[in-house]
């Protein structure tokens, strides 16, 4: 049995890796380091999916009023994960496919939420898909994240830079629960259009969660908007231009 | 010479250098799969917006099984 330990950075804004793996260890079951190794020399930071730790990590580490009890030690996580290792494995959730996104000249009206100038990131609210129904409302947004893959020759790896999100909203409770989300890649292909649910956010662990409860519960519909997310996304790399 | 120092320096960068492990204060993430997962509170380091962590993920025989 071993562990490997994984350094990375990750953004509470935009729900993302933020460039790669800073570092890794491998430990024994004593907790003691085996071997390491430094930083990835390059990744482009991604988007991750309700699956991962991170879905899990991030809202309570993003929250400013999170006080987290005293954990393990490596030695006695080890010793932890040798008993959950030996029971049986649980039930794998089913996959749950949400349906396929709007085609990206479908008509939209995709209008800036937030913009990044540091990074490029940039996040739309469709206003044609916002429904709201008392305190309730379901929304579409779209998150780009600036693409800094240097140009071929250098690989050009699959990373998840776009995510359209389907989020239901609470105006009262000022709570975003996320319902669908697929994501795309740099070449805008898309990965599976995934529905399984993820953490209950709000708007204190999630600044851009508070843009999109600020624009859809007290906000209107502003002047300029997209008609297409090809269009969103055209605006968004005459922002941050991909690497030539 | 040089070698000797070379395999010196990386003895004391695998096992000597190495952060003290015992000031971690892992937390178990719930519904994360199969492989036990881990992060570590004492090892968040801020900087505006982000965050840097440790992440602990456990394998049965080594990284990519169970």
């Amino acid at each position: 049995m071993s562990g490997n330990i994984t350094r990375t950075r990750l953004s509470c804004t935009w729900s993302a890796t933020v460039g790669g793996t800073l570092g890794r260890r491998t430990i024994n079951e004593a907790g003691k380091v085996l071997d390491q190794s430094g930083p990835e020399p390059f990744s482009q930071g991604s988007f991750h999916g309700p699956h991962g730790w991170q879905a899990r990590v991030i809202p309570v580490v993003c929250d400013p009023a999170n006080k987290t009890a005293k954990g393990l030690t490596a030695e006695q996580a080890m010793a932890d994960a040798k008993v959950r290792l030996a029971a049986p494995p649980a039930a794998e959730p089913v996959a749950k496919r949400a349906p396929a996104p709007p085609a990206d000249t479908a008509a939209a009206r995709f209008a800036v939420i937030r913009e990044e100038r540091s990074t490029g990131n940039m996040s739309f609210l469709d206003w044609s898909r916002v429904s709201r129904q008392g305190d309730k409302a379901t929304v579409q947004v779209l998150d780009i994240l600036g693409d800094d893959t240097p140009a071929p020759p250098e690989p050009q790896w699959r990373y998840s830079v776009f995510a359209l999100r389907t989020i239901t909203l609470d105006c009262k409770a000022l709570t975003l629960a996320q319902t669908a989300y697929v994501t795309f890649t740099k070449s805008l292909e898309s990965e599976f259009p995934d529905a399984a649910p993820w953490p209950v956010r709000t708007a204190k662990d999630w600044p851009l969660g508070a843009d999109i409860l600020g624009a859809v519960c007290d906000g209107k519909e502003p002047a300029k908007t997209f008609p297409t997310r090809a269009a969103a996304v055209a605006h968004q790399r005459a922002f941050h231009p991909l690497k030539k | 010479m040089r070698l000797m120092k070379s395999i010196i320096a990386m003895f004391a960068a695998t096992f000597i250098a190495a952060p003290a492990m015992a000031q971690a204060s892992f937390q178990h993430v719930k519904d994360s799969g199969p492989t036990p997962v881990y992060w570590d509170a004492a090892s968040i380091k801020r900087s505006g917006d982000t965050f840097e962590i440790d992440v602990l993920q456990v394998y049965k025989n080594g990284a990519g099984s169970r």
